[in-house]
């Protein structure tokens, strides 16, 4: 399947400007506001509307600067002890109304980060920052609490926000006039916003980075997934970010489609429950004893799940890190598939294949749990259905519950499961494991661990990671940490996602982000030999 | 006359509040709210969902947040939109015009081919073609509707290309003809299911108006056939119809959102769908309340109808 797939990046002609890309969305954008957003279609638009003061680079590596990009910044200086940095605005960088962006609209950025009433998804990763000073028009000092690898990650995500257009009178940022007519400073400026229809951004025709080649980029809003690929398939949009596996062999029928492979940041995963779903004061009846869920992982054959769901489009995860990640590390050993082992602990564990029905017993108690799987995801509703039948050849009997995705995420939180297959989109740093695998019981850590697993060794090798200021020690590091967690077998890592996204040909496209394709946008152009009508320039 | 309009409106009034009052309570019974993260992302924090409830009063009491609803609707502010990050009168304001464009549209050519259809096949119900055709309207009632828009999408979009797969306009394209291309599935689509329904009705009211006593009469007065038919039978006969057209409004309602969803059309149905998946309680409620009005006064438009339609029922009111 793989051969179906191009890859990006190799294309040496660079179209002329002008053009327009229309992106067949699965979802409208829920604000546009860098502290408001939430979603991938908000963050798609804000990134492209607002510029932060720095970028990661293509190699997502988080520890220290070295690879960091200028966007607003155009350098920076760390003080001596390393607590602050200072960066330099590029003084060309202007707001779409033309004003100038300024030190005191990064402050104003940061502001309305932190501030608890528009419930920025960053706020929680600014912990570490003290506070974000204007010195003079063009000069920010961000100051941290402690010195960290990963403190430069901070200034990636404060977007400078236009304080002249902030509400003045107190009201709330998401009902301002800013909020609905955004004014940014990023290449591609606002013009219309229709919801549930599309979305209208222009480029900025001086932008201080350089002038983005295509004219428009235009969002429309397609919830199914069938009418968001006719819809490219019809050369009506441009882009659809994700093809699911089984409608590439409709794909490459369409001679003007092209088909771009990534990396993502999405694993999944079956997770255990250590604390009884009926009460969650008590341990699991199951899952405390750790021979019984080696034993399962014994039983479960991965490699056959991941390959007959995605064929190649997905990577077989044994830990909970994707490839995007750079602590990412292909030597970490899973516990092999080996059923005549499984039986064996099993029936050492005093589970026994007395019953009619194939399935396990001790002491009258079937060996059988209920999997809780969200009805939003195909793919893993798919592998539970096949691991419910790897189960049952070694006498295990795994009752599937699929649900709604609220009631899904409600229970998942809640700790009303005995197993879930969950997923989690990550980011590029690894300091996110604290919260989704780290001990709920240490402060801070632990909120989205949905099993309540507990490892002092695993706490310990995250955290001695997390503070390596070596990339290549932090690298070791997590890597322990990733043998400790699939030795234990906390939960059965599944797959990690190789999307594959659609895009029309007459794009000539420079690079695929993992972090974000729409980050490289503003270099995107279209080959003048293969314009369409809706290409023209705008009259305006 | 006056006294039963009043008392129907009162009525009415009822309905909608105890619509709204249900949907209110029901939307707040399911798991999760408008800041409950459904992305499955460590960087969201719960910190955040949790200010943001505070700020919007979703940690207060149901009671307390229902009376200041009620508050908000006295001075016709129905809330903040949080997926549409905007008012939600705004959303509906932006929205209403493109779902009564699409049910109003198919409405109307669907109560006029399906009254049309239906008089012709009760008055030459004996003809092969009107029992072929009432067949056909048998099988097209059976059919659900957004099965029905899926099968023309995939003719008429899909294979031949002929039109539009989605959406109001075409990108880089404006016009009304750009408008009605794309408006001609999803119209056809609740069209053929409204038409196929109402013919099978009018067919039947017209069979039996087509036998009696003063139709007979009419005939043996000289009246001419086309006159009989137009101002005598058809016009008898549309009363059963123009009941069934009252009750088609609220399934018209449902019918409405499954072809917005299908056809990416932007309306109403659509927003009330996702809303209801986000958690969005206040464009949850506005859009029960403008959908339960545009039914309930859309039903009364149709009783009066029923009344001018039928001499003898108008009496009676």
């Amino acid at each position: 399947m793989l051969l179906l797939v191009t890859a990006c990046g190799g294309d040496a002609a660079r179209g002329t400007v002008g053009g327009s890309v229309v992106i067949a969305a699965a979802a409208d954008a829920d604000a546009m506001l860098p502290p408001l957003v939430r979603t991938s279609q908000g963050r798609l638009a804000s990134e492209l509307l607002f510029d932060p003061l720095v970028e990661m680079g293509p190699s997502l590596n988080t520890v220290g600067d070295v690879d960091f990009e200028p966007r607003l910044a155009e350098r920076w200086t760390w003080s001596a002890d390393s607590l602050a940095i200072t960066f330099e605005l590029n003084r060309n960088a202007k707001w779409h109304d033309g004003r100038p962006v300024t030190a005191t609209d990064v402050e104003n950025g940061y502001l309305a980060i932190m501030d608890s009433a528009n419930g920025a998804a960053a706020r929680a990763s600014l912990a570490g920052v003290e506070s974000v000073t204007a010195d003079g028009e063009s000069r920010v000092v961000i100051r941290y609490l402690a010195r960290t690898p990963e403190q430069f990650l901070a200034a990636t995500l404060i977007f400078p926000l236009p304080s002249h257009l902030l509400p003045e009178d107190g009201s709330p940022l998401a009902m301002s006039a800013l909020a609905r007519n955004p004014v940014g400073s990023g290449a591609f400026k606002f013009v219309a916003w229709a919801p549930l229809e599309r979305l209208e951004l222009a480029a900025v025709e001086d932008y201080y980075r350089g002038r983005a080649r295509l004219d428009r980029v235009i969002v429309t809003i397609s919830p199914e997934p069938a009418t968001a690929q006719a819809k490219v398939w019809a050369e009506e949009a441009d882009v659809i970010e994700t093809v699911p596996a089984g409608d590439l062999a409709e794909a490459v029928t369409h001679p003007h489609v092209r088909l771009v492979t990534g990396e993502g940041f999405d694993y999944a995963y079956m997770a255990f429950n250590f604390r009884d779903a009926r009460n969650c004061g008590r341990p699991h009846p199951l899952f405390t004893n750790p021979a019984l869920r080696r034993a399962i992982a014994h039983a479960v054959d991965r490699e056959q799940v991941v390959r007959a769901i995605f064929d190649t489009l997905a990577f077989v995860a044994n830990a909970p890190v994707v490839r995007s990640q750079f602590t990412y590390d292909s030597t970490i050993r899973p516990i092999p598939v080996d059923r005549a082992r499984a039986a064996a602990i099993l029936d050492s564990l005093g589970w026994r294949l007395e019953a009619r029905d194939g399935i396990r017993t001790r002491n009258g108690q079937r060996l059988a749990f209920t999997a809780l799987v969200p009805g939003s995801s195909r793919n893993r509703e798919r592998a539970a259905v096949l691991i419910q039948e790897q189960l049952r050849q070694v006498g295990i009997a795994m009752e599937i519950e699929r649900t709604e995705n609220r009631t899904f995420t409600q229970r998942r939180q809640d700790g009303r499961f005995d197993v879930v297959f969950g997923g989690w989109l990550t980011v590029p740093s690894p300091n996110t494991l604290r919260s989704t695998w780290g001990s709920n019981t240490r402060a801070g850590w632990g909120n989205q661990n949905d099993g309540r697993w507990e490892n002092a060794d695993f706490d310990a090798a995250v955290e001695a990671g997390v503070y390596a200021m070596d990339r290549t020690e932090a690298r070791r590091l997590f890597a322990g940490a990733y043998q400790i967690i699939a030795d234990d077998a906390a939960a059965l890592f599944l797959y990690e996602s190789r999307p594959v996204a659609a895009v029309h040909a007459r794009f000539i496209i420079p690079a695929w982000r993992a972090d974000g394709w729409w980050r490289s946008l503003h270099e995107w152009s279209v080959n003048p030999a293969q314009r369409l009508p809706r290409d023209a320039r705008p009259s305006n | 006359m006056l006294r039963v309009l009043v008392t129907r409106l009162l009525q009415a009034a009822i309905v909608v509040w105890l619509v709204v009052t249900a949907s209110f309570v029901l939307i707040r019974l399911a798991p999760g709210d408008p800041f409950f993260s459904s992305l499955e992302e460590p960087g969201v924090s719960a910190e955040a969902a949790t200010a943001m409830r505070e700020r919007f009063g979703y940690a207060r009491p149901v009671s307390e947040q229902y009376i200041r609803y009620l508050r908000g609707l006295l001075r016709a502010d129905l809330g903040w939109s949080h997926s549409r990050a905007r008012p939600v009168r705004e959303v509906i304001a932006a929205l209403l015009p493109n779902t009564l464009l699409l049910a109003g549209t198919g409405l109307s050519l669907g109560l006029l081919f399906g009254v049309l259809l239906g008089a012709w096949q009760g008055w030459y119900a004996e003809s092969p073609w009107s029992r072929y055709s009432d067949r056909l309207m048998l099988a097209l009632t059976s059919v659900p509707e957004f099965i029905l828009g899926l099968v023309l999408a995939m003719v008429f979009a899909f294979e031949f290309r002929l039109l539009p797969v989605s959406g109001m306009h075409s990108e880089g394209v404006t016009g009304l003809v750009d408008l009605i291309t794309h408006l001609i599935l999803p119209v056809g689509t609740l069209c053929l299911g409204i038409m196929a329904l109402l013919a099978r009705h009018q067919r039947s009211a017209m069979r039996s108006v087509r036998d009696a006593e003063f139709i007979r009469a009419a005939r043996a007065s000289g009246i001419t056939e086309r006159r009989i038919v137009w101002r005598h039978a058809l016009r008898n006969a549309l009363a059963p119809v123009l009941t069934v057209l009252g009750s088609l409004l609220g399934a018209l309602a449902s019918g409405t959102l499954l072809i917005e969803r299908i056809f990416d059309w932007p309306g109403m149905g659509r927003a009330m769908l996702e809303a209801v998946g986000q958690r969005d309680y206040p464009l949850v409620s506005g859009a029960v309340l403008v959908t339960s009005l545009v039914v309930v006064v859309g039903t009364l438009v149709s009783d009066v109808l029923v009344a001018w339609a039928n001499p003898r029922l108008r009496r009676s009111l």
